[in-house]
């Protein structure tokens, strides 16, 4: 039996919420009377019961769980070092979802704005572990930094995507926008949709030959984060090019040819 | 090894303890004793390749002199053939069995095989058999931890969350190492846990052709069972060792009870009508899957050539005083019929 936390954003607060401070491993020894009155420090010292309704209760849930509900695109750094357990948010989420986590799972069921996964503060190092999954579209520098773990996104993702990747594996169904992997070091970015990479910056593309495909492709939960992609299709052939050449990089671009 | 002597008959002749045996299978006697095995160290690793030609070729160098500890180092043999949907990339494979004597050996064997035999062979890729990670199997046998540099830089780590039927999540790491047919992909390590080795059993036949035709169905009949190697050429060993030697160099020698050309010379096990022998030795991943294999393969053997063939089956031991695991012959045939 393991814990499951239900935060229910208030309707009637609209303002932007920095949550970085609320860690699901530090919520769960705490009753729900206790949680509603975690201070927010970064958010005007609020307490969390004035911004939402707290539901705490256990479950059959192998792993403890923290959901957030109701409209929360204002609500900033979900999941800041997530390093234990799963975070789902029923909607929208704003931006730095998933900050410098380093385990455990990030669900959101709709758009996540800029800088998913990405580094905060004067950090260098962005998500480095875990997995963190958008059903819908991302905004801007996603995987920013980013050096362990898997990012899904399976609708599109904005500006920058993967910019200065270290290492670890960013999956994407639908476009991208502008600077792919700019300054990307190692690293895995695999495209649903295919797209012209600058010549000067990553290799022409080849036919990979792995059995690694099938490792990662086949995977039950993949299918299910990315349902309308296609991408575990046996019959796809997937092309690779590397860079970023101008940083030296060995970094991945898979693409369907 | 000690066995049962023979005893003597109304006349004073020596009599055979098959002779006198109750316990017979398709008429051929077992004789009351005890297989004598050892505490040893264990892993399973799990070779795909293209096909099953490629995938054969590296598990037959991988195996190749893994037969005893007293001098390869390792006991290692093919468990079973995997089909492709029982493999984790999803290409015909073959599941291995290694043991060894300390975790230590495992350690150093594995990896110096797999970059031999394995990464050299054609289109294979090397994951590990046991599942579960440092929580579930805390001692690691290295596999791409020790292979990886050979990419020289060009090698690629990947770890893939896997979700486990609770929900919980597991990583695996995964090794992708360029090589002249494209990659070759091998996990990080693999656990290691302990193991019994040195299960056995020993056919005496009236031939060497109905002997060699009764290991076979043994050999047959183990081949179809989880968790139990039979680490010899084919399956069987014709020198079966005693400890020790004349000579204080050898920790091992022939034999010599159980030796026809000296049947008239030494003390021997043997009676008048034993023209041959051979040796089954079993390593298994525990207890139930030896004494399976054992049962298996006696009954198998002993219903391919009947007593026309065999006079009779026994099993090795050193009168119960180095090994700890003792396998009654009488005791797991009665259980199992």
């Amino acid at each position: 039996m393991m814990k499951t936390i239900t935060l229910t954003r208030n309707q009637t607060c609209e303002e932007p919420i920095d949550v970085s401070s609320l860690r699901l491993d530090q919520l769960l020894p705490l009753s729900e009377t206790e949680i509603a009155k975690v201070r927010l420090p970064s958010c005007r010292n609020v307490e969390l019961g004035e911004l939402f309704q707290v539901e705490s209760r256990s479950s059959e849930s192998a792993v403890p769980r923290l959901n957030l509900r109701g409209d929360c695109r204002g609500v900033h750094h979900l999941g800041h070092q997530h390093r234990e357990g799963a975070i789902h948010v029923a909607g929208d989420i704003g931006n730095y979802c998933g900050d410098c986590m380093t385990g455990g799972t990030i669900t959101v069921d709709g758009n996540a704005g800029d800088h998913l996964g990405g580094p905060t503060g004067t950090r260098s190092i962005g998500m480095n572990g875990g997995l963190l999954t958008v059903q819908g579209s991302v905004g801007d520098f996603a995987g920013h930094r980013m050096r362990r773990g898997e990012i899904r996104i399976a609708g599109n993702a904005g500006d920058s995507l993967a910019a200065w990747q270290v290492a670890g594996t960013v999956i994407v169904g639908g476009t991208v926008g502008r600077h792919l992997a700019y300054a990307m070091r190692r690293g895995t970015v695999v495209l649903g949709t295919p797209v012209q990479l600058t010549a000067n910056r990553f290799t022409a593309a080849v036919e990979m030959k792995t059995p690694f495909q099938h490792l990662f492709f086949h995977r039950s939960d993949l299918a299910n984060s990315l349902p309308d992609s296609n991408l575990a299709d046996s019959t796809n052939t997937w092309l690779v090019s590397r860079g970023d050449r101008a940083v030296n990089g060995i970094g991945e671009i898979w693409q369907r040819g | 090894m000690t066995q049962n002597m023979p005893g003597k008959g109304s006349s004073g002749e020596r009599v055979h303890w098959s002779e006198q045996s109750t316990l017979r299978v398709a008429g051929v006697p077992i004789q009351a004793t005890f297989a004598e095995a050892f505490d040893m160290k264990m892993t399973r690793i799990i070779v795909t390749a293209a096909d099953r030609e490629w995938c054969d070729h590296a598990a037959a160098a991988m195996t190749g002199f893994g037969t005893s500890v007293i001098a390869c180092g390792i006991e290692t043999a093919v468990e079973q053939e995997l089909s492709p949907e029982e493999t984790p990339d999803g290409r015909p494979g073959v599941a291995i069995l290694a043991f060894a004597v300390s975790g230590k050996e495992l350690e150093k064997q594995i990896p110096r095989r797999a970059g031999q035999c394995i990464l050299t062979c054609p289109t294979t890729a090397l994951y590990a058999g046991l599942p579960g990670d440092r929580k579930v199997y805390p001692n690691r046998v290295p596999l791409g931890k020790a292979l990886r540099y050979f990419g020289d830089g060009y090698q690629i780590s990947k770890q893939i969350p896997h979700t486990r039927p609770d929900g919980t999540q597991e990583t695996i790491r995964y090794w992708r190492v360029p090589v002249m047919d494209g990659e070759f992909v091998c996990q990080h390590d693999v656990g290691r846990t302990e193991a019994i080795g040195g299960g056995n059993f020993i056919l005496l036949g009236r031939s060497m052709q109905s002997v060699t035709l009764a290991c076979r169905a043994a050999i047959d009949a183990i081949k179809k069972l989880p968790g139990v190697i039979t680490p010899f050429p084919g399956g069987v060993t014709r020198s079966g060792s005693k400890v020790g030697s004349k000579y204080a160099a050898l920790f091992a020698s022939t034999n010599e009870a159980f030796c026809p050309n000296l049947r008239t010379l030494t003390e021997t096990q043997l009676s008048t009508d034993t023209k041959a022998v051979l040796e089954v030795v079993l390593d298994g991943v525990d207890f139930s899957s030896i004494s399976n294999a054992i049962h298996g393969g006696i009954t198998a053997a002993c219903e391919s050539v009947g007593t026309d063939g065999l006079v009779g089956i026994t099993a090795g031991n050193y009168g119960g005083k180095l090994g700890r695991h003792h396998f009654h012959l009488e005791q797991i045939m009665a259980e199992r019929s």
